[in-house]
């Protein structure tokens, strides 16, 4: 170490001691004068006090009484924190912390930097032109590294329609969707990818992605517009896809001949409360166009068309039964 | 930060082990995203940091290299989540509701991080000393009497925890 960094150091320590006289309740006026004589005496003694500014600023920006309590709470458990890391070392493929990383998931979609609340829907448009739209209750986060974009999609549904690539640099990155059961390339697409329990549902509306899902040993499936697959982590399951499966987008819920249930299913998820039907009538089959936004209008326009009558309880306890 | 990683030694690095490294950590830790992405952090710290990125011409092990920052880096992850946890926990307890927008949280909890690490290696005394002055506005004789120590011990733990955080920053800055 040369002398001039000695010296700096030395000169912090100096700093040091002075703001620990200086917190004190019991500061007099004279040591106040002192510091401040010990000040104009050098630059080096205002460039390290300007240090010691930076750390006081630092802890003033966070809530003192819970960052307190979280930083305690979180000394008492670095003892099993040290077993962890010990642990690290040992850890051998496909154990358990494989999982550990999605358990973690309700923090990480707290977390997230997008999101949405339930009943609402939000677009954003990424750097490089790409549409990006977040139904009810959905979490993600925006991971840019210097090649890729990482869309890590933790809980609800997003609508995707991939950038143009016109703006140089940014466009050139790869877009990938990453959830919980694998991931989700699209070739220059529009598509949507919904997160459901332990599956993902992806469907695509416009040219093609591809699904690799995280435990089939890098095997891929190919989609085509028109189709919709449920990955779960080890395989790909191909079906047709849902009639206006993007109809949400558009604030609209469209079925085509469903039953009942499924339909209050889909429209539950853009309620607070539980809404549900009595198992009586779950097999009706039913039509329409229902908007998300006013998901009591849609429960009245059912109760229209079929012999049902809605009954609530409260606004968030609301059954469909029969009216006959 | 500008990055123009064509033909960098670290570009050279990525290609050559970027996949190795990737699945060193997939059997350590069992998981091929976290794997993923603690290999996609590790190169990207090795790049934001001017030490680690003049070193790498000079290297004759890479791996080796490798495996120390993306072990650092893993260390890291695991105590972001225990305190992101510690975080959560603590706000359940907070006699009235603290509400923070995702970005405050994430302003707060890094925060917490770099303080925590700067603390680490302080005795407990001295780091609960530095942190009741400043989070919670104590005095030196409220804080004595918490610690069950002297003022005047206090005010050499303020000195010692401050003292300590200056150097970390003179020799890491934030």
């Amino acid at each position: 170490m040369s002398d001039t960094q000695a010296t700096r150091k030395d000169t912090l320590r100096a700093a040091a001691r002075w703001y620990a006289l200086l917190c004190s309740e019991d500061v007099t006026a004279q040591q106040k004068h002192a510091h401040a004589a010990w000040l104009a005496e050098d630059p080096a003694h205002i460039q390290a006090w300007q240090q010691v500014e930076k750390l006081r600023q630092q802890l003033q920006v966070i809530p003192g009484t819970p960052s307190l309590n979280a930083l305690q709470i979180k000394q008492r458990q670095s003892h099993s924190r040290r077993a962890v890391l010990r642990g690290f070392a040992l850890l051998a493929a496909g154990s358990a912390l494989g999982s550990l990383a999605w358990q973690q998931a309700p923090v990480e979609s707290w977390m997230a930097s997008h999101r949405t609340a339930r009943g609402e829907r939000r677009e954003y448009t990424l750097a490089d032109g790409t549409q990006l739209v977040l139904n009810t209750a959905t979490a993600l986060d925006v991971v840019e590294t210097s090649t890729t974009r990482l869309i890590r999609l933790y809980e609800g549904e997003i609508f995707i329609r991939t950038g143009q690539g016109a703006k140089g640099v940014a466009a050139a990155k790869a877009l990938q969707v990453h959830t919980e059961q694998g991931t989700v390339v699209p070739l220059g697409t529009v598509f949507t990818v919904r997160k459901q329990g332990t599956s993902t549902q992806v469907t695509v509306l416009e040219d093609e992605v591809e699904l690799i899902p995280q435990l089939a040993g890098g095997k891929t499936q190919r989609l085509v517009a028109g189709e919709q697959a449920q990955m779960s982590s080890r395989s790909v399951e191909v079906a047709t896809a849902t009639a206006q499966a993007d109809s949400w987008t558009r604030g609209l819920l469209v079925a085509v001949d469903w039953p009942l249930s499924r339909l209050v299913a889909e429209l539950s998820r853009y309620r607070t409360g539980v809404l549900r039907c009595d198992p009586a009538i779950a097999g009706l089959r039913v039509s329409g166009a229902f908007p998300i936004d006013d998901t009591d209008r849609a429960l009245q326009a059912i109760a229209n068309a079929l012999p049902i009558s809605v009954d609530r309880l409260t606004q968030y306890w609301v059954t469909l039964k029969s009216s006959e | 930060m500008p990055v123009s990683a064509e033909n960098t030694p670290l570009a050279e690095m990525y290609n050559a082990h970027h996949g190795w490294l990737q699945r060193w950590l997939q059997r350590k830790t069992g998981c091929s995203w976290q794997a993923a992405d603690l290999a996609q952090d590790t190169f990207l710290r090795i790049l934001t940091s001017p030490s680690n990125a003049d070193q790498i011409s000079k290297l004759h092990e890479p791996r080796n290299f490798l495996t120390t920052i993306a072990r650092r880096v893993w260390v890291d992850f695991v105590r972001r989540d225990a305190l992101e946890k510690a975080w959560l926990e603590a706000l359940k307890h907070q006699p009235e509701p603290v509400v923070v927008s995702p970005e405050e949280q994430a302003l707060i909890l890094e925060t917490l991080f770099q303080i925590d690490e700067m603390l680490e290696g302080l005795g407990n005394k001295v780091s609960q000393a530095f942190l009741l002055c400043h989070l919670e506005g104590l005095r030196y004789a409220e804080i004595a009497e918490r610690l069950g120590v002297s003022v005047s011990s206090v005010k050499k733990y303020m000195a010692k925890a401050t003292e300590h955080c200056l150097l970390l920053m003179f020799e890491e800055p934030l």
